[in-house]
């Protein structure tokens, strides 16, 4: 794995909280871990935003000005 | 079986989101934003005046903004008119957005099955569908569901394999999309093509023929515009100020950025892109040449929609003629870009198994927002869970509340001129009143001064809709300081205020733009200037409208 994926993979919450090891299968069982919750998380972000302000839709950028 | 299963869903998806039409018909909802507030009523407007293909300079609409030439209307030659003018306003706005839908989803495919022989069975039509989810605007015809076919084209074109089809696509191609959304992102990508090739001295007779064919059916098939420029119409344009403070500020512009970056654009379809980025971002050292030219294409266009105004603003402040035209009219290209970006990454994520479950959860999460990202899913999924907020196409259009008035009224409608409050004009444009007021990009200027003068005094206490109102001023409609210019403004439906404590409108004014009666959805307080006669319910309806009559000085 390249460093720049490393350093990808640290940008999302910190891995030590789990017991990663250096090797190249822990960080891609954790990245793949982390991204999954980050690409959930914001997932469940955007559904909430769409569902609670679903009138605004397909407007998010302000009902007027174009 | 597991391939044909889910070539089954994608097609069974295709279908999914029209069956509350089906289902409900006129109780589904249909978008509000430049659908029903607007661009289609606009179509229907134009099938009921019979003035639809009379493209001569003296047809005039009388019923609209106190008389509107037929001219500042779209073109009748365009899928969207043709689609109303057979099968009426629902029935051709939902025929309309199926075959769109059609096309989006029949062209993503093609484009994954010709770039991508190899990949893994089942992807293209999943690619279709999630393309055809994209919210799109269906009355812009194919500005953006109709890309993947041209992009092919343009490689056609650029592998010297062009033929007569691609000729016939370019010149069918104008007829079928909108005119703003389609020419400035289409002739950037003509002067690439052709610049591509000059460089490599590969023209071909069909090549040359195709952007001849695209220009004269931009020509034909928006005719009316075209008249219109040139028949000495003075348009409410003329007072057009983008930047009344002058310089545009960066800061707005870098929060413009961010926004289109995640959301895309809402003209054109809001889909969330961080997924995407992130797969991007995984699979970045091992993506092909044109893959990588495909992102750095949309992040140009980003930056260049992004910061267009300060662009405008230095450059193209004293030209006159890009007053008025707005080249920031890119954005068409950011769903389909983001697909193929999408689609590029997945490939080559698909081919370790590390980052395979990778490109599974991005699809699941970008499949999930856009699903439910598009507006008219997800108010038809409230109203099957009985959580709708917003109006069915019935209630929003209140066309039986609307006869009732015009019978209560009493008197043949091209005899008097109402107006608005609270709620959209095009309803009573709709149901065949005749207004002062209206939602136009081309209306008289006189007529947006008569407007400004019956609400000035409501102008001066609100400056946020004074600067909305005069520079810009498309949406000429009677605004109240209360109830403000943003979505409020024309949306006072079930469960909303009710009424407004002040409103000070000019009597001369009025009767010099000939008003007689404002229909309300608002209770208005005493005046001696409008009498109250009665108030309208209805089960059907989504509004309560008051009725009074103007007072003429």
């Amino acid at each position: 794995m390249k460093r720049w994926q490393r350093i990808c993979i640290l940008l999302f919450p910190p891995m030590y909280l789990g017991r990663a090891r250096r090797s190249e299968q822990a960080w891609l069982a954790w990245g793949q871990v982390i991204f999954g919750c980050y690409l959930a998380a914001l997932t469940a972000l955007a559904l909430s935003v769409f569902w609670h302000g679903g009138r605004w839709l397909p407007v998010l950028s302000g009902f007027f000005g174009g | 079986m597991k391939i044909a299963f889910i070539r089954y869903a994608a097609w069974l998806g295709l279908f999914l989101p029209f069956l509350p039409y089906l289902i409900w018909q006129q109780d589904a909802y249909v978008r509000l934003h430049d659908t029903l507030e607007g661009e289609l009523v606009w179509l229907e407007v134009l099938r009921q005046s019979g003035l639809a293909f009379d493209f001569s300079s003296d047809a005039m609409l009388p019923s609209i903004l106190g008389g509107l030439p037929r001219n500042s209307y779209p073109s009748a030659h365009s899928l969207p008119y043709i689609f109303v003018h057979i099968f009426g306003m629902f029935w051709g706005y939902v025929g309309l957005s199926f075959i769109l839908a059609l096309i989006g989803f029949l062209g993503m495919r093609q484009w994954v099955n010709q770039l991508y022989p190899q990949a893994p069975k089942g992807l293209p039509e999943m690619a279709g569908l999630l393309f055809s989810w994209i919210p799109f605007f269906p009355t812009f015809g194919a500005a953006v569901m109709g890309l993947p076919w041209l992009w092919l084209s343009f490689r056609r074109m650029l592998q010297q394999r062009s033929t007569a089809i691609d000729v016939l696509l370019w010149f069918v191609f104008p007829f079928m999309a909108s005119f703003i959304w389609t020419v400035i992102l289409l002739g950037f990508a003509w002067l690439w093509v052709g610049l591509t090739a000059i460089r490599r001295r590969q023209w071909s007779t069909a090549t040359l023929l195709s952007g001849l064919v695209w220009g004269f059916g931009v020509l034909l098939a928006h005719y009316p515009a075209f008249a219109l420029m040139f028949s000495g119409f003075e348009s409410h344009r003329q007072e057009y100020l983008p930047y009344p403070d002058g310089a545009p500020a960066i800061l707005p512009q870098l929060q413009n950025l961010i926004q289109m970056f995640a959301f895309s654009h809402y003209h054109v379809g809001t889909i969330v892109t961080l997924p995407i980025a992130f797969l991007l971002l995984m699979v970045w050292p091992q993506l092909g040449r044109r893959a990588k030219t495909t992102f750095y294409v949309l992040m140009g266009i980003l930056l260049f929609q992004a910061f267009y105004p300060s662009l405008e603003f230095w450059m193209f402040q004293h030209v006159d003629l890009l007053r008025s035209l707005r080249l920031d009219r890119l954005s068409p290209a950011f769903p389909v870009l983001w697909l193929f970006a999408l689609i590029d990454a997945t490939l080559v994520a698909w081919n370790q198994d590390s980052t395979r479950r990778l490109a599974l959860m991005v699809w699941g999460a970008v499949f999930l927002t856009t699903g439910l990202g598009n507006d008219q899913h997800l108010q038809n999924l409230r109203k099957a869970i009985d959580k709708d907020i917003m109006p069915s196409y019935r209630a929003y259009l209140a066309e039986d509340q609307m006869k009732k008035i015009q019978w209560y009224i009493g008197k043949s409608p091209e005899t008097y001129r109402v107006a608005s409050i609270g709620l959209s004009p095009t309803i009573a444009q709709y149901n065949g009143f005749y207004t002062v007021d209206g939602l136009q990009s081309q209306y008289p200027l006189k007529q947006k001064q008569a407007m400004r003068a019956i609400m000035d005094a409501e102008l001066q206490k609100n400056p946020e809709c004074k600067a909305y109102f005069e520079h810009w001023g498309n949406r000429c409609y009677l605004f109240s300081a209360e109830l403000g210019c943003g979505f409020d403004a024309i949306h006072q439906g079930k469960g909303k205020r009710g009424q407004i404590q002040s409103l000070e409108l000019n009597g001369e004014a009025m009767k010099a733009a000939g008003l007689d009666y404002l229909l309300s959805a608002v209770k208005l307080p005493d005046s001696h200037q409008y009498q109250h006669l009665r108030s309208f319910h209805n089960g059907d309806s989504w509004w309560t409208i008051h009725l009074y009559q103007i007072q003429h000085p």
